[in-house]
């Protein structure tokens, strides 16, 4: 691959002494004059009549200024990011502050009062008169016809039906020499952001909007906004300061339309701050799913038919048919099969609603898929590798990956299961992943950069991009340093500004460094072009015969001739005679391809027989991320996702009592999120194949691990002590039953 | 019941707040004093974004009231780098070594950090990881966290 001199380098992020030093301003730490406090008041009951509010004694509480419930909340519906509604034609679900509760958290009314604490105390005086209703935790007991209806103008518990046939699935299972079959079942899992959800809302005199969010979409916010508050999206702006975390959670309107509520209601500045046990039951987890898999497989290992039938929990509302979408993706397109067949239904319940998060639908479908894999790879004698080089569709990089995983890992000296009792045990499971560059399908997707020359030849970017953690602000100056021969140091950024940054659909799909840096790259080389245009009529040569390095412009005939980037500004600036005065470069860009990421995981586990205990004692992923425009921070990506998915294979979950619907576990006491000391061993080994269309050949990579963890530790155990788990988390409890049953 | 004026030892300098002998010290050092670097994202003790140091000891300051800090040294984020007039070693090598994504739990990460530090000089990786697993952090699966403290102890052996 090329050598380059900004790009490809282990560079510091540009923000991270504003981080260490504690300066950085998140939204939780933005306060303005006479700002109000709200608190929301939340359903205790999964399902239920919102019959009567009384608001009238809490709205007499002193330092009470605005209430908002079903009394007088506006009847329209809450859109959703991505248009969804309007792609797919799903009518949208949800009103905010409705006559119906449909899960425990679910808002009735909501304070703004001079202190937080004055605004807890007014939601006790606030009287609800609720009438219960039955509710469904169970998702094949609410697909069920005349199961009491979570939203009555449907007909059924179905938010959505999703079918896809590919040649013949039937001729597939007869063909094929054997067929398996089994269900998974994956689990609700939060997203823990450090940050709790935030937003502050503030209008001025003339009826602007300005609003602080913590959000990874703004651009797409601020349409939404505009179309709730029935505002014209110029009269509002969005601004997003540090966000601490989201991982999807923050990129629906959760907060932002109720707060702007309350403030035009009080015609002061408003703040809600979610409570941690709010974020956890009242914002979205990722679906939980039952995922029944059949597949036809030849004596030799060649897949046949692929038969799947998937129940995705989206629990009381539904934000995103897409992800639906991702897990049939996922289960169709990764090995080559001619005979496939998805059936799935997004299916109501009493649950928290569902919505993006990291992988998108994605891990659920390769816990089924790569632990099918393996369990067919066992039964015909095949090497598990050896299978899935077999089958796999993208042949691209992956048996490289494959290749250096196994060598790394000792894959050779793996051993079979044996059944000794009451030791501890070793294994080694593998699994493969995939991450698309930026939403598939019919979504928009597209991203827009401008790059401003200032006088002294230094440069701003200015991009509609969203950095959650994730380094964006510095990777994409790396891309702008790099087309113009600048140091990174030469590059401001910025960003998350609706009133300045040019559109962008948002930071999800791992589309932003490599959506927002093809936008970021045309902008700079627009700039660019402009530069040697200029120069080239004060050389007295042509454009082609110029050459940038280090924020100057040479002529390659006559090395004489050199100006530095501000030389030309301010010779633009003296002779007004034409051409480009103020250097602006500028690009939008629509996605030009989904070039995949793809990668293997391998893990070695311990089992305890005596306690069914799982420690996983490393994890290696290798991953084809294309070009690493900065190794440290990809490598971070791939760090965080193995973090967040060892608790998604071993202990995280939403656990609600089955009777009130309540979430037991709502804290991170009890919410098992993995520790420093509870982590495994983690190595990340990069592989770098150029991807043709993205920014200096990067692809989209984040998301890319969270396919592979939890499929590798079930090989793993099974590899360990020769029991199969089919249902997330694979906990202490759940593996000693297993081995009893043995 | 009223405020009360209290003295504590904020960041090296003598400072008199007028509080609520309720208040914990968080709401102290975040609301009146104005040191934003000391994070709030559980209440409850359990995640140690608001980690100070009390003299001389990592502690969750969500959870520590107030009036329990009165005449003690507190250290939060702001003062590590006012004290040296420069980044301390930690800091630098969080940033060095990437350590840090969101920056959200960093502060708290880095006075545990500190704290260990200052207790135990050189850790050995095990020691840094227990040292640490009151420090939630989401993004980043701890690995160059841990490198960064590491790699800090290495530096001040030589």
């Amino acid at each position: 691959m090329e050598e380059y001199s900004v790009v490809g380098k282990r560079l510091p992020l540009k923000d991270a002494a504003e981080k260490v030093t504690g300066r950085a301003v998140f939204n939780s730490d933005i306060k303005l004059p006479d700002m109000l406090y709200a608190k929301i008041l939340r359903s205790p009951y999964p399902h239920a009549r919102v019959v009567r509010v009384d608001t009238s004694e809490a709205e007499r509480l002193p330092g009470v200024k605005a209430v908002l419930s079903k009394n007088n909340a506006p009847r329209n519906k809450v859109p959703v990011i991505f248009g969804e509604q309007k792609l797919f034609n799903i009518p949208l679900d949800k009103v905010a502050f409705d006559d119906k509760v449909r899960f425990v958290g679910d808002e009735v009314a909501a304070v703004a009062a001079t202190s937080g604490k004055i605004a807890e105390e007014a939601l006790k005086l606030i009287k609800v008169d609720y009438e219960e209703l039955p509710a469904i935790f169970d998702v094949e007991e609410a697909i069920k016809p005349g199961a009491p209806l979570i939203h009555q103008d449907k007909e059924r518990n179905i938010a959505f039906p999703m079918m896809i046939r590919i040649g013949d699935v039937e001729a597939g299972f007869n063909d094929a020499d054997y067929i398996f079959e089994e269900t998974f079942k994956t689990q609700a899992q939060q997203h823990v952001p450090l940050e709790k959800h935030c937003c502050v809302a503030s209008f001025d005199s003339a009826g602007n909007l300005t609003t602080w969010v913590s959000h990874h979409a703004p651009s797409a916010l601020h349409e939404l906004l505009a179309e709730y508050l029935g505002m014209p999206a110029s009269k509002i702006r969005v601004i997003k300061p540090y966000l601490g975390g989201s991982f999807g959670s923050k990129l629906d309107m959760h907060i932002e339309h109720i707060a702007a509520l309350l403030a035009r209601m009080a015609g002061k500045p408003i703040k809600i701050t979610l409570s941690r046990e709010e974020v956890f039951t009242a914002t979205v987890t990722r679906h939980a799913d039952t995922i029944r898999l059949r597949m036809g497989v030849n004596r030799d290992g060649t897949l046949t038919a692929i038969q799947s039938y998937v129940l995705s929990r989206e629990g009381a509302y539904s934000y995103k048919k897409s992800v639906l979408g991702v897990t049939a993706g996922a289960i169709i397109r990764f090995y080559r099969c001619p005979n496939t067949k998805f059936e799935g239904y997004a299916v109501y319940t009493n649950h928290t609603p569902a919505g993006p998060m990291r992988g998108y639908g994605n891990p659920q479908a390769m816990f089924a898929l790569e632990s099918m894999m393996d369990m067919i790879a066992d039964k015909l004698g095949i090497d598990p590798i050896e299978i899935r080089l077999k089958n796999l569709v993208q042949y691209s990089s992956l048996p490289e990956c494959l290749a250096l995983g196994a060598k790394k890992i000792g894959w050779t000296e793996r051993k079979e299961p044996t059944k000794v009792k009451n030791a501890k045990k070793r294994g080694v499971g593998i699994a493969c992943f995939t991450n698309h560059s930026g939403a598939a399908g019919k979504q928009r997707d597209y991203s827009a950069a401008f790059v401003k020359l200032n006088a002294d030849g230094t440069t701003q970017l200015i991009t509609g991009a969203t950095d959650l953690g994730t380094g964006c602000n510095t990777t994409l100056a790396q891309i702008v340093a790099e087309e113009l021969g600048l140091t990174l140091d030469n590059v401001a950024v910025t960003a998350g500004d609706t009133s300045s940054v040019p559109y962008d659909s948002g930071a999800f799909a791992s589309r932003t460094l490599y959506m927002c840096g093809l936008a970021a790259k045309a902008a700079a080389a627009d700039v660019k072009k402009q530069l040697l245009l200029r120069a080239a009529e004060s050389f007295g040569v042509e454009a082609k015969d110029l050459e940038i390095t280090g924020g100057s412009i040479y002529s390659k005939t006559d090395p004489r001739k050199v100006m530095t980037f501000s030389d030309i500004t301010r010779e633009a600036a003296e002779n007004l005679s034409g051409g480009a005065l103020a250097f602006l470069g500028k690009a939008s860009c629509a996605n030009p391809g989904h070039g995949d990421s793809l990668g293997a995981l391998f893990t070695e586990v311990e089992v305890d027989t005596e306690t069914g205990q799982v420690e996983v004692v490393k994890i290696l992923a290798v991953q084809d991320v294309g070009k690493a425009i900065n190794p440290m921070v990809v490598e971070g990506q791939i760090e965080g996702a193995i973090q967040q998915m060892t608790g998604y294979a071993l202990t995280e979950d939403v656990i609600l009592d089955p009777k009130t619907g309540k979430m037991l576990n709502g804290n991170f006491a009890n919410y098992m999120l993995l520790t420093s000391a509870d982590m495994p061993n983690v190595e990340v080994s990069l592989v770098e194949v150029a991807e043709p269309m993205g920014p200096f050949g990067a692809r989209g990579m984040a998301e890319g691990s969270t396919g592979g963890v939890a499929p590798a530790v079930a090989n793993a155990i099974y590899n360990a002590v020769g029991v199969r788990l089919t249902e997330l988390p694979m906990t202490s409890e759940k593996v000693y039953k297993s081995l009893l049953s043995r | 019941m009223g405020k009360r004026l209290v003295t504590m030892t904020v960041n090296g300098e003598t400072a008199e707040v007028a509080v609520e002998p309720s208040a914990m010290l968080i709401d102290v050092l975040r609301d009146e004093l104005g040191l934003i670097g000391v994070k709030d994202a559980c209440g409850r003790g359990e995640c140690g974004t608001c980690t100070v140091i009390l003299d001389g000891k990592a502690v969750n300051s969500c959870i520590i009231p107030v009036m329990k800090a009165v005449g003690k040294e507190v250290w939060t984020i702001e003062g590590l780098d006012r004290q040296l007039g420069k980044l301390h070693p930690i800091q630098e090598a969080f940033i060095e070594y990437g350590a840090i994504q969101c920056g959200f739990c960093t502060p708290g990460m880095v006075l545990s950090a500190k704290a260990l530090l200052d207790e135990n000089a050189n850790p050995t990786e095990q020691e840094v990881r227990v040292a640490l697993s009151g420090n939630i952090c989401r993004c980043t699966g701890y690995v160059k966290i841990i490198n960064a403290v590491l790699a800090v102890a290495q530096r001040m052996k030589k």
